[in-house]
């Protein structure tokens, strides 16, 4: 039976981030926090996998030379040899599911997930230490973004924030003001981003870019114009501003965020990650497509992998991309292929 | 008082007792022959209504921990009882009018089927089948086939956004074939239907080719069924073909038997008795309430080839005496005393080789214990008491008996270079070549395969159209064939909120994926986890099995909607393993991991219970016949070593008797691999039962042997005698049995096919061995061990 398959059978119409915030409100007062529930297997120690580059993966990023994809189970694994082959972290104290990587420099990294799991490593990868974890909330970190060895941030569901400046060692909860319209700050924020100036940026919910231009003292909201998520977003080289939601969304600002231009990708599958490599811009987004600009991110070339593999991350390397996908490691070129009509508009 | 330790007491008392008998039934035979053919007159009228009984339950070993859970929770998990009907474009794909007009034809027949809830049928033309499309305002549910399309009203354009809508919602694969050259019906059936009938598989299987595959099928699209009603009824169909195996065999047993002995009332007179003996058994089920099961049918026809190899002996008997000047009714009469006590020794081998199945504890194998038993009990009535009275009745001329014995003679001619084979410098090469058999054949048997090899039903040959269409569907569907269903069983309260399960479940289902043999997993913690996935937009980073308890609870309840992943209060929460194929060494290696598993990582108050779907159940039936095979032959070469001991009171009996059939044992083990014949419920019956038979044949020659040896002839001469006298009769017998039981090779039923080749292999075998190792061995016995009396040859014997 196909997973796929059995998302049919919800039917919900309503907004499904109101369902979420309804469930938890309820259950938190049927529940008391940590009630006597056993010692989730969460908590233990990432398993050894020889196969842990067919886990399912959900970030990744470049240590230096070195590629590191974090995912499923606690799984993160590093490759030497651009992606060719990769091999398991020896030691990871979560099994959490990780979401996002960070590294400042080819040394110090972050990877953050599910249970506000947030991990270190100051070798490259090869071993990380556990520097927070919130096992009363189950409000997952979606992000993390280090702008140097001591400063990093980290985004999640329900506007959750953090910052460190003592390079994880102390991270605190920032709140962000409430967004225009709204009667809280409780957008989900997806993906952290920032320019060459200084200027932070997180893709969030609503059609919503999170701005700060003072390093992260002062927040505020630019509105794109798009109703829906916006799961990635990057500063490419020239300065413009890129971001990426759901149903082939793509927007595109080159006055820093003032005001977004839509940009037509010709597919309706969701973007999950944008990369930037020897001047091509390179979206990957769910359903197995790829898609790849020469021109600054105006116009995209589309190819569809014939497995539909849903791409989650694109890595630029020396020589090209790495893309990585829900069912692990994809080969560095998607085949191209006739796009298929459900990708298509 | 008897003295039980005095051979001498107990013969004279056998042997008076014997004498009595003879005269007693003898006297009366007239009007015992006529009770007898009432009886058989009624047995035959109950015999008339017997009827061929499928039962699923039957097959499954009773106390077996995979199936107390499979019978626990089968009604709550996966396809315990689903048909799946795929429409195939012979040619090109099938998004075109004529393609999607068949598929709503076959669609509209599912649904009209008996036993068939409507509303659990799916296709792309059923309203259950729809698309959720996520949007920026949340997402929309919509039919894949929009309730206005009619097959008439299909153009370019609706058949594109069809096959837009079955992309998008990730039918390619359960739907729709991945090479999209077919489509899926698919249906739940009710054993039990509204009016309360419990459905006739055999009928419904002909309903499911009559309704759907005849009516639909054609140049242009091909139709493929599979299902527990279609796979059943198919092996009932293929069950009764066997029938017509059977009239071949008896056909070319009565013209062997003509050959043989060249009188038409000779030849008919074991046919006959063989067959009351049948008549009876099939009569004492119908009166015992069983049916004839499918998979046990083979099982009343061996008896009576064993009933026709005795009463060859008796035919041999006979003729010898006649041609020796005794009248016929003489003749039966000896033969009658002279063979009640070695057929009856033969018979209770048989009897306790069938007996010694009960220790499989499988109801149908019992049940066919319990038949088998019957039948060779009655065998002892009709072969060895009814076959002499009626044979006395007979009258045969001295000419005739004479003509007989010199064609024999002459036959038997080159039996002499046979028995030269007992002399002891050609036995001990005999010995040595046997030797040498027996220990290759020791060597290339080890690692035999338990269970069966082959994808899709066992039971069914690997070309049956059932076999064919389960492995064109599971080849290009995501819907494996074989799946061992893993139970998470909780005691906890409110288990529906306990998120640790979902997370304990998550890692077990992380730890399974990687073990080989898996080859996709299904489960209650990967549902939750594509229903967070699918409330959160789709995001894949919203793919986790939730740990807020209340959203668990909620995305829980979606999961309990379908059928086959959970309890409604989440007491029970399901993983399917679905397997690369059902050897028994991948389930094996499955279910040790799961095990590992459950030993490794535990969380309180949740147990880990396997095993349903088909690879549990045939992991607890391979289990049971792993576990069986061993007691089961020890009791029967027991029983064996007894029997000969108490007859011949010679250990040098006792061996020679027993190694040729060890070595016949494991010459048969070394066949089944070769031939990829695995251990099964089929199998190891006629392994057992070959020793239990086997024996016969030494138990014939090893009789003459130590008469001769007690009429004072050496050792040599003795085994020459020996074989000359009964050596035709037992090649005979032999070879007659063998091409009779090598007929079921062409079964179209798999493992009557194997159960045949088996069988007949394991007849000559046991002949070779009896003819060749036999001699030999008591030839070397002797001399290794020579006698410091004479031999005494018991009373009984001496005929």
């Amino acid at each position: 039976m196909n997973d796929l398959t059995s998302a049919r059978a919800a039917v919900a119409t309503r907004r499904c981030r109101d369902a979420l915030i309804l469930a938890l409100f309820g259950a938190s007062l049927a529940l008391p926090a940590g009630s006597a529930h056993a010692a989730p297997a969460t908590e233990q120690a990432a398993r050894a996998n020889p196969h842990a580059d067919q886990a399912m993966l959900l970030g990744a990023t470049r240590a230096g030379s070195r590629l590191v994809a974090v995912g499923d189970h606690g799984t993160i694994i590093l490759s030497d040899d651009g992606g060719k082959t990769f091999r398991q972290a020896r030691q990871v104290p979560v099994r959490a599911m990780l979401n996002a990587v960070s590294f400042a420099d080819a040394k110090h990294g972050w990877a953050v997930g599910h249970r506000g799991v947030i991990l270190a490593t100051t070798d490259g990868g090869e071993t990380w230490t556990l520097q927070r974890q919130d096992l009363d909330k189950d409000q997952p970190l979606f992000s993390v973004l280090f702008t140097d060895a001591q400063h990093g941030w980290a985004c999640g569901l329900w506007s959750l924030l953090l910052r460190t400046d003592d390079g994880g060692k102390t991270w605190q909860n920032v709140s962000l003001p409430v967004p225009p319209g709204a009667k809280r700050a409780d957008r989900n924020l997806y993906s952290l981003f920032a320019d060459a100036k200084g200027g932070l940026f997180i893709a969030a919910e609503q059609g919503r870019v999170v701005h700060s231009r003072d390093g992260g003292a002062n927040w505020d909201y630019l509105d794109t114009g798009y109703k829906g998520s916006l799961w990635a977003g990057a500063a490419l080289a020239d300065g413009t501003l890129l971001v990426g939601g759901l149903r082939g969304t793509v927007l595109r600002s080159t006055d820093g965020g003032a005001s977004w231009a839509r940009v037509e990708v010709h597919a309706l599958s969701s973007i999950t990650s944008i990369s930037e490599w020897a001047g091509k811009v390179q979206l990957g987004a769910l359903d197995g497509v790829s898609l790849i600009s020469t021109d600054a991110a105006r116009s995209f070339q589309l190819t569809q992998r014939p497995d539909r593999q849903p791409i989650t991350a694109v890595v630029a390397h020396a020589q090209g991309s790495a893309l990585f996908s829900k069912s692990g490691v994809l080969g560095a070129e998607p085949r191209g292929s006739e796009p298929a009509p459900g990708a298509l508009k | 008082m008897l003295n039980p330790f005095s051979v001498d007491s107990v013969d004279q008392f056998l042997t008076r007792s014997l004498r009595a008998l003879e005269g007693a039934l003898f006297g009366i035979r007239r009007s015992l022959l006529a009770v007898l053919l009432v009886f058989t007159a009624v047995m035959g009228w109950f015999a008339l209504q017997l009827h061929m009984d499928a039962g699923f339950e039957k097959q499954m070993p009773v106390g077996h921990e995979y199936i107390e859970t499979f019978r626990t929770y089968r009604d709550d998990v996966l396809g315990a009882n689903r048909i799946t009907v795929v429409v195939k474009a012979r040619q090109g794909t099938i998004w075109n009018a004529p393609a999607l007009t068949r598929l709503y034809e076959v669609t509209q027949a599912v649904m009209f089927l008996p036993n068939v809830s409507r509303l659990g049928v799916q296709s792309l033309w059923t309203p259950n089948s729809f698309v959720n499309e996520i949007t920026e305002d949340g997402f929309r549910a919509e039919p894949i086939i929009d309730g206005t399309v009619t097959p008439e009203s299909l153009d370019a354009a609706t058949i594109g956004n069809i096959q837009r809508a079955t992309s998008q919602g990730g039918y390619v694969g359960t739907l729709v074939s991945r090479d999209q050259t077919s489509a899926m019906i698919t249906a739940e059936l009710n054993e039990i239907d509204a009016e309360g009938n419990k459905i006739d598989y055999v009928a419904y299987n002909h309903l499911l080719e009559e309704q759907i595959r005849s009516k639909f099928e054609d140049a242009g699209f091909e139709i493929q069924i599979i299902g527990f009603a279609k796979q059943i009824g198919d092996i009932a169909d293929g069950a009764k073909g066997v029938l017509v195996f059977c009239a071949v065999a008896l056909l070319l047993t009565a013209l062997a038997v003509y050959w043989y002995c060249h009188s038409v009332r000779l030849t008919l007179l074991p046919v006959f008795c063989s067959l009351t003996s049948l008549i009876w058994q099939f009569g004492t089920l119908r009166l015992l309430g069983y049916g004839l099961d499918p998979l046990a049918v083979l099982v009343p026809f061996l008896v009576f080839a064993i009933g026709v190899s005795h009463g060859v002996q008796q035919i041999n008997f006979i003729v010898r005496e006649i041609a020796l000047g005794k009248s016929t009714d003489e003749a039966a009469r000896l033969s009658f005393s002279g063979l009640l006590v070695p057929g009856t020794l033969a018979l209770v081998t048989a009897f306790v080789s069938f007996v010694t199945l009960v220790l499989i504890p499988i109801p149908m194998v019992r049940e066919l214990a319990i038949t088998a038993s019957i039948g060779v009990a009655y065998k002892i009535l009709t072969n060895l008491v009814m076959l002499p009275l009626a044979a006395s009745l007979f009258h045969f001329t001295k000419d005739y008996a004479e003509k007989a014995m010199t064609k024999r003679e002459k036959r038997a001619g080159w039996l002499r270079g046979l028995a030269r084979l007992a002399e002891p410098r050609r036995a001990a090469g005999v010995l040595a070549v046997t030797a040498v058999i027996f220990g290759v054949s020791v060597w290339q048997s080890s690692d035999r395969v338990v269970g069966t090899l082959e994808p899709g039903a066992p039971e069914l040959r690997q070309d049956a159209r059932f076999n064919r269409d389960a492995v064109a569907i599971s080849s290009s569907y995501d819907t494996g064939l074989d799946w061992l269903t893993v139970i998470f069983e909780t005691t906890l309260p409110e288990a529906c909120e306990n998120t640790a399960i979902g997370a304990y479940q998550d890692e077990f289902v992380d730890a399974m994926q990687r073990v080989p043999g898996v080859m996709s997993i299904s489960a209650f913690s990967s549902q939750l986890r594509t229903y967070s996935e699918g409330y959160n937009e789709g995001n894949p980073k919203m793919n986790v099995v939730p740990s807020d308890p209340g959203n668990y609870s909620g995305l829980a309840v979606e999961v309990g909607r379908m059928r086959g992943y959970m309890r409604k209060d989440c007491s029970m929460t399901a993983v399917h393993l679905f397997l690369t194929d059902h050897k028994a060494a991948t389930i094996n290696r499955v279910i040790d991991q799961v095990k590992a598993f459950r030993a490794a990582e535990t969380l309180e108050g949740v147990s880990i219970r396997l095993a349903a779907g088909n690879a549990g159940v045939l992991a607890a039936v391979n289990d049971e016949v792993e576990i069986s095979e061993l007691p089961m032959m020890l009791y029967v070469y027991a029983a064996i070593v007894l029997l000969v001991f108490m007859v011949y009171r010679d250990f040098r009996a006792v061996i020679a008797c027993c190694l040729p059939l060890t070595v016949g044992t494991f010459i048969g083990y070394w066949f089944m691999k070769e031939l990829s014949i695995g251990l099964t419920v089929a199998t190891l019956p006629v392994m057992v039962l070959a020793v239990g038979i086997g024996v016969d044949y030494a138990f014939y020659i090893y009789n003459r042997l130590q008469y001769h040896l007690a009429h004072g002839q050496p050792i040599v001469k003795a085994v020459e005698h020996a074989i000359m006298e009964v050596g035709m009769a037992t090649i005979f017998t032999a070879i007659t049995l063998a091409v009779g039981v090598a007929t079921w090779a062409f079964s179209a039923l798999k493992f009557q096919a194997d159960m045949g080749k088996l069988l007949a292999f394991m007849f000559l075998v046991n002949l070779v061995m009896a003819m060749t190792a036999l001699p030999a061995l008591a030839v070397w016995l002797e001399k290794i061990f020579p006698r410091r009396g004479p031999v005494k040859a018991p009373g009984i014997l001496d005929h």
